[in-house]
């Protein structure tokens, strides 16, 4: 995709639209009828208990999997219309685990992110190697590049997953849990490398975060889910709110704002015996 | 990659030029390499013109109609039987895998063993009924493997090998009892037990020659994706690999490979274990360097085991079978133990 396209002329218009979708595995509902716009540029972050349906909602959009019930539609086409390399040149994932320990050099990692762009023979029309190159050195991987994957440390490896993202060049990224792995340093780290990402590209991110007080500090807006149910969608301020958060996690926070931005921030109570 | 691809490629075919020389050179008549590249070369349409011949006669009969149809037959199995295991751990993600030790070959060769015992072996289609049904006793061999080890959507290793060792010896039995029944056809029978590449003839090699080059066009165009899917079949879905039909199509290959090499030559084990297993120590993980190489070191690991399995104690032959598991049932052990440690890490 050219960069004119994602411009001024399409600033509203609608990334994802998810209609009553609906999820079962087995007996077990996942998901039920979720209904969800969100426009190209936003950075949504979705939050909810374990097991509330975020990481079925973000297979859903990845299209590895499918809804039982309602549609979900990409970029104003239903998702099931794309064959599956047309959807990976529009949308890349980041999963929690990130890359097992395999023994590819850090660049051929990379270079994998550029796959849906090659034909049969390997060759793609774009220059895909100034592409990974570019990608390696905003990441500081520049130096790194021909050491295996399994001789780096878990937060140059997930620095690597998102390069590989990075080189898909997507226009909609997923985020499944992405700093679980990671300490502080480099949680904030990865946070930061992905907001500089998106300040420059203007891509679409939807994260599935637990740290409510990173999701509030970076996203734009905020989905939460509650045993496969939406049961808000607003901005981090009309959002965390005590009480919202004590109606979708059960537990009672004391809310303070931030001192450098004021944006809400959650601090956890011990129960009172 | 191409680069590397050049250098390792030119050091495989440099190889396994040798190894064809010296090795049609070895028999009851020796023959120096010098001699046999003349016979060779002089058969080639316009570069033979230039080649005096000064050899006998006898020599070259027993190069061109005997010994070198052998060697080419032992290249183009060995190289089927690597490749096939080659894209078996890479849908499989597992390094234990392949055409032996999943039940494949023992699966080919029943169905081969039943044609041989009912005197069916040209019927319908002619020398293609062979391979043909070979090759659906392979496939329904390899679904009852996978459905066996099969844990939820994964399979682990252990679990593999030991449902192929199952159908295996389970499958090798039914291969002997119809040997034990047979009265006239027992020898042919045994062979496909043990492996053989002994009085084949060239009609054997042109049957192979297809299934080869269709297989090593498939396997490599699908390099890259496989080497996408070592990170997983999830994130390789999100690359945008269709992860289900990669897997059936290059199990099917595997097997079609196998079901080849197999109605030629009979179960010969641990080829296609070994070669990817010292390749990837070589040349790394990529598998648009290790599909090739394979067929090459394939070939050349086959070529010598022939050579040996004919000359050790001729006139006597060593089963071929028996040759590659002296050498490739210790190594497999060795893998295991090794697997054992690296665990969490898939590929070595």
């Amino acid at each position: 995709m050219s960069t004119f396209m994602k411009t001024d002329l399409t600033k509203s218009r609608p990334m994802i639209e998810v209609k009553e979708a609906g999820k079962m595995y087995g007996n077990h509902r996942a998901l039920h009828a979720v209904d969800w716009q969100v426009t190209e540029g936003e950075w949504w972050g979705v939050v909810g208990p374990n097991g509330s349906g975020k990481s079925t909602l973000l297979q859903l959009l990845a299209g590895t999997e499918h809804p039982n019930d309602g549609s979900i539609q990409i970029d104003g086409r239903d998702i099931s219309s794309y064959t599956r390399k047309d959807l990976s040149r529009m949308i890349a994932v980041l999963q929690q685990d990130g890359l097992p320990a395999i023994s590819y050099p850090v660049r051929e990692v990379v270079e994998m992110g550029r796959y849906p762009y090659q034909n049969w023979l390997g060759k793609e029309p774009s220059d895909g190697a100034a592409v990974v190159d570019k990608v390696l050195e905003e990441l500081g991987l520049s130096d790194l590049a021909e050491r295996p994957l399994d001789a780096l440390s878990g937060g140059q490896r997930q620095r690597v997953a998102l390069a590989k993202v990075m080189a898909q060049e997507p226009r909609l990224l997923l985020l499944d849990e992405p700093t679980t792995f990671l300490d502080i340093k480099y949680q904030l780290q990865f946070m930061e490398l992905l907001s500089a990402w998106r300040q420059k590209n203007h891509i679409t991110i939807v994260a599935v975060l637990h740290d409510l007080n990173l999701a509030a500090q970076f996203c734009d807006h905020i989905l939460a889910l509650r045993d496969g149910t939406c049961v808000g969608s607003g901005t981090p301020h009309s959002l965390m709110t005590e009480e919202n958060i004590r109606e979708i996690f059960r537990v009672s926070p004391a809310m303070v704002n931030h001192p450098d931005n004021g944006l809400p921030q959650l601090l956890l109570r011990r129960e009172k015996k | 990659m191409s680069k590397k691809l050049a250098v390792y490629g030119t050091a495989g075919i440099v190889l396994l030029v040798l190894t064809v020389l010296i090795c049609t050179g070895i028999g009851s008549v020796a023959l120096p390499v010098r001699d046999i590249a003349g016979i060779l070369l002089h058969r080639i349409p316009w570069l033979g013109d230039w080649i005096v011949p000064d050899w006998n006669t006898a020599a070259e009969q027993i190069i061109w109609k005997v010994r070198f149809p052998r060697v080419l037959l032992a290249v183009l199995v060995g190289a089927s039987l690597a490749i096939a295991g080659t894209g078996f751990q890479g849908v499989l993600r597992n390094p234990l895998a392949d055409p032996f030790t999943l039940g494949v070959s023992s699966g080919a060769s029943v169905g081969a063993a039943f044609l041989i015992f009912f005197g069916l072996q040209y019927a319908l289609i002619g020398i293609w009924t062979l391979p043909l049904v070979a090759f659906l006793t392979g496939v329904i061999t390899l679904w009852f493997v996978l459905t066996l080890a099969r844990e939820g959507r994964k399979i682990p290793t252990h679990s593999l090998i030991l449902a192929g060792v199952v159908m295996q010896s389970f499958l090798g039995a039914v291969v002997s009892f119809l040997s034990t029944m047979s009265k006239q056809t027992i020898n042919e029978i045994i062979y496909w037990t043990m492996g053989s590449l002994a009085l084949r003839g060239w009609s054997y090699t042109a049957i192979l020659f297809p299934y080869f080059v269709l297989g090593l066009i498939f396997l490599w165009s699908r390099a890259r994706s496989l080497n996408v899917l070592a990170l997983g079949e999830r994130q390789a879905a999100h690359i945008g690999v269709k992860v289900d039909g990669l897997k059936l199509s290059v199990l099917a290959v595997g097997t079609l490979l196998t079901a080849g090499a197999v109605s030629v030559s009979g179960v010969i084990g641990f080829v296609g274990l070994v070669i990817p297993h010292i390749l990837r120590l070589i040349v790394g993980p990529d598998y648009r360097l290790l599909v090739p190489l394979s067929a090459i070191g394939g070939a050349i690991f086959m070529v010598w085991a022939d050579t040996i399995a004919r000359s050790l104690l001729a006139p006597t032959e060593i089963p071929l079978g028996v040759v590659t598991a002296f050498v490739g049932a210790p190594f497999f052990a060795y893998l295991l133990h090794r697997n054992k440690k690296l665990r969490k890490g898939m590929m070595p």
